[in-house]
């Protein structure tokens, strides 16, 4: 089975080409995807009226927000939703409440590479917390390269044993995200 | 002094890695990084045990790529360090471990 992420569809050629050098898969289906940055829930409803087909992305690292988002239906992920780990802002109703509305919960890799080696480990701790509640209360969760460069990128094999040293199963970068692209059931396994 | 019997010796894995970077690298500008993350991540214990050692005549400053020797059971762990690598210098760049191999010929 082959890797996918799904921040590789609307990148530049550059990048797409050293992806799929390195082995990522990159659907062909043509997907909007619709990364919102608002700080209100108005304003992040009005831009996924304006785009409804869209997958719809909400970056976000309000911890009030976050539990607003999780109640909208139509949004599909919130992306890098902590600031500050080891306090992870997520818990286990906020997952369950995305569990319900089929919302998934992404980390980008990027998050490791800005810091220093004590922020890292605290980093992966979190996503491992984040893992192993996803697992328990049936929400999708994804890891993501999210490269603005070509030099963001990495191999998704070496990618994967890393996430299985820290007890995160592939999976969050294999199935995860081909079911949230086909748009089919995303708390199916 | 006479070497362990073969039953007794550590098992060895040889590591091919490509180095994708912004400007090309010596083999000297490439080694600290990796050290330096390989360090980080292992911490001294393991590397101690791991006998890790990145071979020189093996490095190659027009293609990038090099061979990392480790032992078996740390062969993970060190492909992880090399993961976490995003810079080199002042340069981005980032770390592909290409293949895995029991014999330096194969790798």
């Amino acid at each position: 089975m082959t890797y996918t992420d799904l921040f590789l569809i609307n990148q530049k050629k550059q990048v797409k080409q050293k992806a799929e050098e390195i082995g990522w898969n990159i659907p062909q289906k043509n997907i909007e995807i619709n990364i919102i940055e608002s700080e209100t829930l108005e304003k992040i409803r009005n831009e996924i009226e304006k785009k409804e087909k869209a997958l719809n992305i909400v970056k976000s690292q309000n911890k009030e927000l976050n539990k607003k988002v999780a109640d909208e239906k139509n949004v599909d992920v919130i992306l890098s939703p902590t600031t500050r780990p080891p306090k992870s802002d997520l818990n286990y109703s906020l997952f369950k409440k995305l569990a319900r509305n089929n919302i998934a919960i992404a980390n980008t890799f990027q998050e490791l590479n800005e810091h220093k080696i004590r922020y890292k480990a605290n980093k992966l701790r979190e996503w491992k917390q984040n893992y192993q509640i996803a697992e328990k209360t049936g929400t999708t969760y994804i890891i993501t390269t999210f490269p603005k460069t070509k030099y963001d990128l990495r191999d998704p094999k070496n990618l994967a044993i890393l996430l299985e040293n820290h007890g995160i199963s592939e999976k969050t970068i294999k199935q995860n995200q081909k079911d949230l692209i086909k748009g089919g059931d995303l708390n199916e396994g | 002094m006479k070497d362990k019997p073969p039953a007794l010796r550590e098992k060895h894995r040889y590591i091919r890695y490509e180095i994708c970077c912004e400007t090309e690298l010596e083999f000297g500008e490439a080694i600290s990084t990796l050290w330096k993350s390989i360090e980080e991540y292992m911490g001294v214990e393991s590397l101690s045990d791991g006998e890790v050692w990145i071979i020189k005549n093996k490095y190659d400053e027009k293609q990038q790529e090099g061979v990392i020797k480790v032992q078996k059971d740390l062969t993970e762990q060190v492909i992880s360090a090399l993961t976490l690598i995003s810079n080199f210098g002042n340069s981005e760049g980032f770390v592909v471990c290409k293949n895995v191999s029991g014999t330096i010929k194969k790798v």
